[in-house]
């Protein structure tokens, strides 16, 4: 039968009708067959979510155990931006409850990250908050509450600068850590121990896999990962000797800036160290803060804080430099010796002026000198007369040289973040490098203001520590340690960290014995007397008064004890504090008597929280009468804002009084002791 | 009786399978769909759409029964009732339609909403049909114009009604008649070439912003994944992961879980794909295949030009639609907001192709010009 045109042009449509059912053939083929496990693992991450569960950050502790930085459980009110049908009505509800503006939530979800992420809105929120976004819960979908670990700072301002805090990662930490996996939002130390051990610190965050739908309502949880607890961190800190630095230094810049001569006296840094190791027993600066204002938002009026003068935020010991005024002259004293240019029997005659330069003694104003006077003499008075002559006889390339050989004009390479500044040793080579012309040239008198510690020297806190803790330790330089080892979560060693010799000085057995006669003359009989008197163990130490360009004299004190096999070396800065005699030698005194377990202490009977040291701890517990002291009752926590604890330790050193806890002290950490406030 | 037993022994029984098995597959997988609701406000019932979707299978199952008791001829004859008739409701529902998802397409009559557009396909094929089999000339350039300003008429009034897809569907039925019938396919070419140059015009001056942005977002759907391409994205995705056996019915994590937008109406194939897989695809597709088959054979069979026109009229538009819905399902055509034949949940359109199938098996059944 011959076709007709209608029906040959049905065929060719049912040619058409084969090719569209070809095409979309093979596009299934294409789709499902040869790609299909790409979208299969796509729609994988439609339905499944991950859902980070945060570890918990490692505890930082003392050198014995004593908990410092803890983890506690806090509420955090978090949106998902995907589930919230109305995000402009959401925030408007949401922003009252929370205290926040709605600019500042809008800030924040503006933010970049990833998706499906929950927006993280506040932290440490109030029980009353979450009552309030439960209440309203089905005004507010999309808004969660997460149960999440934040830090708890245990005695508040204490060692801030030291510990540190921890804050959002920010954009320029996030490109520098990407590769250790950090995301937005996640939290990083900013300073100190928290930044500079922040590897161990830091946990593995867990995940709890869930299957959503598209409003991302979990449906099921179809796995879930236990979030892994950061190490904890064993610093070299001595809990009580911290206490008692904190609470020298705060009474003492209180006190003087009471009286209207000391009035500038705001500032102040207290380093205590081991001079055997190199181990830092305590560090203060201040003003400081208490770094538990940084776990949620910064108020207004910390931030106010935060930003006024003098500033509570740089570590003092590490990261300001000050001229560091008489405590220099050892230095001085050490290369005169060395330099042979000086011998005992030598005698120096003051008589408030240098004949030379003119330059004057610090007794001048009050119209007369220091008289005649040997070496040893010369240090306890610290006689200007005799460093300028001394410095005049070494020169300033030698001067410059044992200093640099102690330490000074370089970073000690102390393990805190951020890193301690540099100082200046100044010589002629730093005057050709960095002036011009005429004042290229080195004059002679610039030789005898750095032989007194002044002119252009400048030194930081802890390398005035670790200069004296080269002498206390008979030449050999550690370098200064903040922690002595990481524990896991379980207690087990992971890491310990050994003391690190950084040289040893080429200084003769007897200079350094004459200096420290020098030195224990400055303590007995010297310019610390005052400060020290009745003071039980032997001690050693230099005072200074350290002009300055911004106001009233810097008082200094550099000290160790005891003597002959020294133990801890203490320094303390008070700026403008217009004497070391008088503000910074009786700060000393005390963080040594807290260290030597001469600040009386009694066991508190209610809240109390010690606990014998562990069985092989022999040393018996001596409740002393509280008269000796005046009666008063000494806590860990050094100001009244602080958060107290409830834990005063009962044990002191048994009588002898030169007793301590050194680095073999026996107690294990976290046994026997409790830091609930 | 009014349905002879040699007629019936004449019914085209493997269109009829075809048919119920794509209703039987679109009950089943608008069940699927939509038994874990749809969404904020669903319905309770998880029977709810598969039972509205089976009362309009036995309503449309009614309507073809009695259409098979009628000669097919008697609505060539109630041409300018069909016409007129077909015009009056697509100006109506423009006047006094419901708006839903910005067509304005709908009548609403108590908990049934009605589609005109639908049923105006079917009346457009019948209409023109009867236009085509008249003794017009559409070889001259006027026939031809008379033809396509017959289309016209209707579908410029689905196009005021922001419903492209259907307006185009009226194209693509229009073309498909005008060729059986035996125009030129120069002249043809003449018009889609001209339809070509026209249509940036269309695309900046006609188009709406949302149409602009689905014909943007089908030329990449990932410039904007969360909004316009978000359809696309997800319905392939959704495909893709099916492979060659599909997760399983009621196990499609894609339309299970509400990712999926629309998953039950005019996405329903990515359902199907991603449920069923490649083989569950590929046998739907066959169906159609086997559908279309029948139709055109209805057309080259039929007694005379009207039931060979009524029947390419109704292939095309099935095939239309199989076309662009499949096709934007995975992303081969643009988003136009047309049903997949017989699966996708919705009355009017379930019924309107049930009625299409009624006049194609009419004309089949109804092939011999002598009866004894």
């Amino acid at each position: 039968m011959p076709e007709s045109p209608a029906q040959n042009r049905l065929k060719q449509l049912s040619f058409v009708v084969l090719a569209v059912l070809v095409v979309l053939a093979s596009r299934l083929w294409h789709l499902q067959i040869m790609r299909g496990d790409v979208y299969e693992a796509l729609s994988q991450g439609n339905r499944v979510r991950v859902i980070p569960v945060p570890a918990p950050r490692g505890k930082i502790l003392d050198r014995h155990g004593v908990p410092l930085a803890t983890s506690r459980m806090a509420f955090s009110v978090s949106i998902v931006p995907q589930d919230v049908p109305d995000m402009e009505a959401t925030v408007v509800r949401l922003a009252p409850i929370l205290g926040m503006s709605p600019e500042s939530i809008r800030e924040k979800l503006a933010a970049p990250r990833r998706p499906f992420d929950p927006v993280r809105l506040k932290t440490d929120v109030d029980p009353a908050v979450v009552t309030a976004i439960g209440e309203r819960r089905t005004d507010l979908p999309g808004v969660v509450i997460e149960e999440v670990p934040v830090r708890s700072y245990v005695y508040g301002d204490f060692a801030s600068h030291l510990i540190g805090f921890i804050r959002e990662i920010d954009s320029s930490e996030l490109k520098l850590y990407r590769d250790k996996g950090y995301r937005p939002g996640d939290l990083i130390g900013k300073v100190g121990v928290e930044r500079a051990f922040e590897e161990y610190l830091r946990g593995v965050d867990g995940g709890e896999q869930v299957e959503v739908n598209s409003l991302s309502q979990p449906i099921k949880v179809l796995g879930s990962l236990a979030p892994i607890p950061g190490n904890d961190v064993v610093l070299t800190i001595d809990q009580k000797v911290q206490a008692a630095a904190e609470r020298a230094l705060s009474e003492q810049l209180q006190e003087l800036s009471k009286s209207p001569k000391t009035r500038g006296a705001k500032a102040g840094a207290v380093i205590a160290m081991d001079p055997r190791t190199g181990e830092i027993l305590a560090m203060t600066s201040k003003p400081s803060y208490d770094p538990n204002m940084f776990v949620g938002e910064v108020s207004r009026e910390e931030l106010n804080f935060l930003s006024s003068t003098p500033s509570p935020q740089p570590n003092r010991v590490t990261s300001h430099t000050y001229p560091p005024g008489s405590a220099f002259k050892v230095i001085t004293a050490l290369a005169a010796l060395e330099r042979h240019k000086v011998t005992m029997d030598d005698r120096f005659v003051c008589t408030g002026r240098d004949p030379q330069s003119g330059k004057a003694c610090w007794t001048a104003e009050r119209g007369k000198g220091h008289g005649k006077q040997d070496l040893v003499t010369g240090i306890a008075n610290s006689c200007n007369i005799v460093f300028y002559e001394l410095g005049r006889r070494v020169g300033i390339d030698d001067l410059a040289m044992y200093a640099r050989m102690f330490g000074l004009g370089r970073p000690t390479g102390i393990q805190l973040f951020p890193g301690d500044a540099s100082g200046l040793v100044p010589d002629r080579a730093w005057k050709r490098l960095n002036f011009k012309g005429y004042d290229q040239i080195w004059y002679p008198t610039e030789t005898l203001d750095v032989a007194i510690g002044q002119g252009a020297l400048l030194v930081t806190p802890i390398q005035i520590a670790n200069a004296y803790a080269t002498i206390a330790a008979g030449g050999i330089t550690h370098v200064p340690m903040v922690a002595r080892a990481v524990l896991a979560p379980d207690g087990k060693v992971i890491r310990e960290f050994a003391p690190k010799v950084a040289g040893s000085v080429n200084v003769s057995r007897g200079s350094f014995e004459i200096l420290k006669q020098g030195l224990a003359k400055v303590v007995s009989e010297g310019t610390a007397a005052g400060a020290f008197k009745g003071f039980p163990v032997p001690a050693a130490g230099k005072t200074g008064t350290a002009q300055n360009p911004r106001g009233d004299s810097h008082g200094w004190f550099a000290g160790f004890a005891p003597v002959d096999r020294p133990e801890i070396v203490v320094v303390v800065l008070v700026e403008h504090g217009t004497s070391g005699s008088l503000a910074a030698a009786p700060v000393a005194r005390k963080v040594m008597e807290a260290y030597f377990g001469l600040d009386q202490k009694q066991p508190e009977a209610p809240g109390s929280g010690t606990a014998p040291g562990p069985a092989g701890d022999s040393r018996e517990q001596v409740v002393r009468p509280a008269d000796e002291t005046g009666g008063t009752m000494p806590t860990p926590a050094t100001t009244p804002e602080t958060k107290a604890p409830g834990e005063v330790r009962g044990e002191v050193p048994d009588g002898s009084g030169v007793s301590h806890q050194g680095p073999g002290a026996t107690h294990s950490p976290g046994v026997g002791r409790s830091s609930a406030p | 009786m009014l349905l002879d037993r040699r007629l019936l022994r004449n019914l085209d029984y493997s269109l009829v399978f075809a048919v119920l098995a794509l209703c039987l597959v679109g009950f089943m997988i608008v069940f699927s769909a939509t038994r874990g609701g749809i969404g904020p406000g669903s319905p309770q019932d998880p029977l709810y759409f598969v039972k509205r979707q089976v009362a309009a299978f036995i309503l449309g199952t009614l309507a073809c029964a009695a259409i098979l008791t009628t000669d097919y001829r008697l609505a060539e004859r109630a041409h300018q009732v069909l016409y007129v008739g077909n015009v009056g409701m697509l100006a109506l529902v423009l006047v006094m339609g419901h708006r839903i998802s910005g067509a304005q397409s709908w009548f609403r009559l108590g908990p049934v909403a009605l589609q005109p557009s639908e049923l105006a396909k079917v009346a457009l094929i019948l209409t023109l049909a009867h236009h085509l089999s008249e003794a017009q000339d559409i070889t001259t350039h006027r026939g031809l114009a008379l033809a396509f300003l017959h289309a016209a008429v209707p579908a410029g009034l689905v196009l005021l009604q922001n419903d492209l897809g259907t307006a185009l569907v009226f194209c693509g039925i229009t073309f498909a008649m005008l060729y059986v019938a035996g125009a030129r396919g120069k002249d043809l070419l003449a018009v889609v070439g001209a339809g070509a140059l026209a249509s940036p015009v269309v695309f900046f001056f006609l188009l709406k912003d949302y149409q602009r942005a689905r014909l943007l977002a089908f030329l990449n759907p990932y410039a904007d994944p969360t909004g316009t391409g978000y359809n696309v994205i997800q319905s392939t995705i959704a495909i893709g992961s099916g492979r060659f056996f599909g997760k399983g019915l009621f196990h499609g994590t894609q339309a299970q879980l509400n990712f999926l937008p629309a998953h039950h109406t005019d996405f329903i194939f990515s359902v199907i794909g991603e449920e069923l897989g490649f083989i569950g695809a590929v046998a739907v597709l066959t169906l159609y295949g086997l559908v279309l088959w029948r139709c055109l054979h209805a057309a080259a069979c039929a007694k005379d030009a009207f039931g060979r026109l009524v029947a390419t009229g109704v292939a095309a538009m099935l095939l239309f639609h199989v076309l662009v819905n499949v096709g934007m399902t995975m992303s081969l055509m643009p988003v136009t907001g047309i049903p997949l034949p017989f699966l996708s949940y919705g009355g009017s359109s379930l019924m309107a192709n049930l009625i299409a199938i009624g006049f194609v098996l009419d004309v089949y059944m109804r092939r011999q010009k002598i009866l004894f």
